[in-house]
């Protein structure tokens, strides 16, 4: 005897086995499985990422407080150590430089605050080569861009490059260029300054801190 | 039993038929669906990781460091379920990953079973559904079977007729049905969410997109910031503004080279008509005609910029002023350059000089404010034979020696570049203008020691008091070009074109079935077709039909 008909055939789900019903869905994870692994984590993220030499944020080194809280772009705690290279490939740390202040100042080349304030930075550079480092951190352009700035600006500081714009994250420029950081001796951020910095600031920072 | 403990005693015996009645149950499937909605909200509204950041641990925790500023005693919990990095937590990627696997598997469990409903239909039902079904009728008939068959034919139903189930004796069945495989339409719409999905996962994973600014007579720019092998180098050779007949814009396009290693690729691309280039996809995005090549050399001779000054979509406004002389002759014909600017209570004044055969003549208008726009604007001229006078656009006046018109207002590109190289001025106040001839040229203000303005035609090269040297090498066009990697658009284009097919196939395709059960004076009809078609109507129009009676409230018709 015939049975009822199925009145919504189009909607019915039918278990026809694990093999025919769920193996056909593994083979479609396992598909988005290899492509997921493809893209996402055979390279690290992004399908052009061509690691450069360890640059980037790096671990604590050198003569520092262990005990102290984690480093974090903050005043008065202990700025992120990274390691980049400039254009020509010269490689500079920043722990490397505890014992003087650094400025670092975070740029770029279509940036035009960042253009008016180089001559005063050379200038400070210049003026307390025994106390002071500055450093220029260029947001992710091309090195050709970052020689024709140092050339046409006659920048006496390093200029260097955040090919991916990890210190730059990590020291959370994200709201706008340029930004300087005032790093003491021990490593410890001591000011934050958020556009070029006015004449006052640098009077400030030269009584304060260099003299 | 209820549904719980069906489930309960199947997770027991059968744990896989278990998880597949989950995975496709549709109470299940909304909540994935909200569940991954939501997680995708959380994902916008709380700072998330960069990517830049999320790949080193110590630039990872230098970041997340910061957000523990920022969010307090909030931090660990949001840490802890990782809502700093939502789309890359575990949480997130297994969510949408059940989310594929649910669609997958409901749609190869449709697969089978609509196959089967349209290949392989039952075409015999027991008498019973005949006094069941949902949509039914059932008439008194006396006529041939074959009237019957040839109506339902004629109302594109494919008809055979069958064996009976009970074998009522004498009884003649009929199987018929219309637009059967319209039942693929469920089908095809999972399939198009599941190309969706895979779709999605592909741009998000391996797509990418970025914007260049290219300019001519430019050197080729990298497409992606990190060296290596594999960079793409791309060459404007020549941005267009296609202009029709009458100076309408009809289309913007550039021609452009996209060389990687020693390949080449010559590119056409427009705004809608794309160009592909070793797996990329380069669209024209923007157009700009203000901009400069210009360079500048120490008193040594060393190149200190040659580039573009790009003018930044900011301009002046400036008169275009003829004057004619007496026995006719054009003297002057053009826009007048800003050669100065006076401060006054009230506003802004630009002055520009005319220097004609008998003398200087002074040009001077208002610098437009918001409520003094371009198209009111008036000029004053002051002149050896001139008191001052006030023109509107499209007036003239006469001295002894001229006709002077101000012909009408335009805007030129202008800007002010600060701390030029070779120059002793904080700021130079360039605007790049055009002669009577349509030959380009910049005026300059800041560049000369005296303060007076400087006219720097094509090709010509001004030097300063201090040695350094300024050329005007030429106006060049550019454009932004939008260039583009998304694997995942193909199954999307796919998806939403399924999509659409399955829906309308769903809604618009009429699909029929029925079964016609015809004893020497009744006929039974029992048929199934989508909710929202009244089906008991239709029936009663088909009964109406072979009956040849127009009453369907007649005895000889029962509802039920």
């Amino acid at each position: 005897m015939a049975n009822l008909p199925d009145e919504q055939p189009q909607r019915r789900r039918e278990y026809s086995g694990p093999f025919t019903t769920l193996g056909i869905a593994l083979v479609v994870i396992l598909i988005v499985g290899f492509v997921f692994w493809f893209f996402e984590l055979r390279t690290g993220g992004g399908s052009n990422n061509i690691k450069a030499d360890n640059f980037g944020v790096i671990e604590q080194e050198g003569d520092f407080d262990s005990e102290s809280q984690p480093a974090v772009a903050s005043l008065g705690r202990l700025a992120p150590n990274f390691r980049l290279p400039n254009a020509y490939g010269e490689v500079i740390k920043l722990s490397d430089l505890r014992g003087q202040y650094v400025l670092l100042n975070f740029w770029a080349s279509w940036c035009g605050p960042c253009r008016a304030e180089v001559r005063d930075l050379s200038e400070l550079s210049d003026r307390f080569p025994e106390v002071l480092t500055v450093l220029g951190i260029n947001q992710q352009e091309v090195p050709e861009i970052v020689i024709a700035f140092k050339s046409q600006f006659s920048v006496s500081y390093p200029l260097l490059l955040d090919f991916r714009g990890q210190v730059s994250s990590t020291y959370a420029i994200s709201t706008g260029l340029p930004v300087s950081l005032l790093i003491d001796q021990k490593g410890v951020i001591r000011e934050i300054y958020w556009g070029a910095l006015s004449e006052e600031q640098y009077e400030y920072l030269i009584m304060t801190y260099l003299l | 039993m209820n549904t719980f403990s069906t489930l309960q005693s199947i997770l027991i015996s059968d744990p896989l038929r278990a998880l597949w009645m989950l995975l496709t149950n549709v109470k299940f499937a909304l909540a994935l669906v909200f569940a991954a909605v939501f997680s995708g909200l959380l994902g916008v509204l709380i700072p998330q990781i960069p990517p830049e950041a999320r790949e080193n641990t110590v630039a990872r925790a230098a970041w997340l460091e910061l957000k523990h500023l920022d969010f307090g005693v909030w931090f660990e919990f949001l840490n802890a379920l990782a809502l700093f990095d939502v789309f890359h937590s575990a949480w997130f990627i297994s969510l949408w990953f059940v989310v594929v696997v649910s669609v997958t598997v409901c749609t190869v469990s449709r697969f089978m079973p609509v196959w089967r409903s349209i290949h392989r239909p039952q075409k015999i039902v027991p008498d019973s559904y005949f006094e069941k079904a949902s949509h039914r009728t059932k008439f008194s008939y006396t006529g041939e079977i074959n009237v019957v068959e040839d109506k339902l034919k004629r109302l594109r139903y494919t008809v055979e007729q069958v064996e009976g189930d009970t074998g009522i004796p004498g009884a003649k069945y009929l199987f018929a049905q219309r637009f059967s495989w319209a039942q693929y339409g469920t089908f095809i719409s999972h399939l198009a969410l599941l190309m969706l999905l895979l779709g999605g996962l592909l741009t998000a994973l391996a797509g990418d997109s970025r914007t260049l600014s290219l300019a001519e007579k430019r050197s080729a720019v990298p497409l992606f910031r990190d060296p290596g092998p594999g960079q793409i180098f791309v060459e404007m050779l020549d941005a267009v503004k296609g202009v029709d007949s009458d100076g309408h814009i009809i289309d913007f396009r550039s021609k452009f080279m996209v060389r990687r290693g020693d390949e080449n690729i010559l590119c056409e691309a427009t705004v809608n008509d794309p160009c592909d280039a070793y797996g990329y996809r380069f669209h024209q995005a923007a157009f700009f005609d203000d901009l400069a090549l210009f360079s500048i050399t120490n008193p040594e001779g060393k190149l200190l910029f040659e580039d573009v000054l790009d003018f930044e979509n900011q301009v002046a406004l400036v008169p275009v002023i003829s004057v004619i002389a007496r026995d006719g002759q054009v003297l002057f014909d053009e826009a007048v350059p800003q050669m100065a600017t006076i401060e006054s209570a009230a506003g802004m004044t630009a002055l520009a000089e005319l220097n004609l055969r008998n003398g200087s003549y002074t040009i001077s208008w208002r610098l437009p404010s918001q409520d003094n726009s371009a198209e009111n604007m008036k000029v004053t001229i002051t002149g050896p034979d001139l008191s001052a006078t006030e023109l509107f656009v499209g007036e003239s006046l006469s001295s002894n020696l001229y006709e002077v018109t101000f012909k009408n207002p335009l805007l030129v590109p202008a800007i002010n570049v600060l701390d030029m190289p070779g120059v002793n001025n904080e700021k130079v106040t360039v605007q790049l203008m055009k002669d009577r001839w349509g030959s380009d040229y910049l005026y300059a203000i800041g560049l000369r020691s005296d303060g007076e303005g400087l006219v720097l035609p094509i090709d010509t090269t001004w030097s300063s008091e201090d040695g350094f040297s300024f050329t005007f090498l030429e106006r060049v066009d550019g454009s932004g070009i939008d260039v583009r990697r998304d694997p995942g658009d193909t199954f999307i284009w796919i998806a939403i074109v399924l999509g659409l097919l399955g829906l309308g196939i769903t809604f618009y395709i009429p699909r029929r079935r029925l079964w016609v059960s015809f004893t020497r004076s009744q006929i039974f009809i029992a048929g199934i077709a989508p909710r929202s078609i009244r089906f008991e109507q239709e029936l009663r129009k088909l009964g109406q039909a072979i009956t040849g009676k127009s009453d369907t409230q007649s005895n000889e018709f029962e509802d039920d």
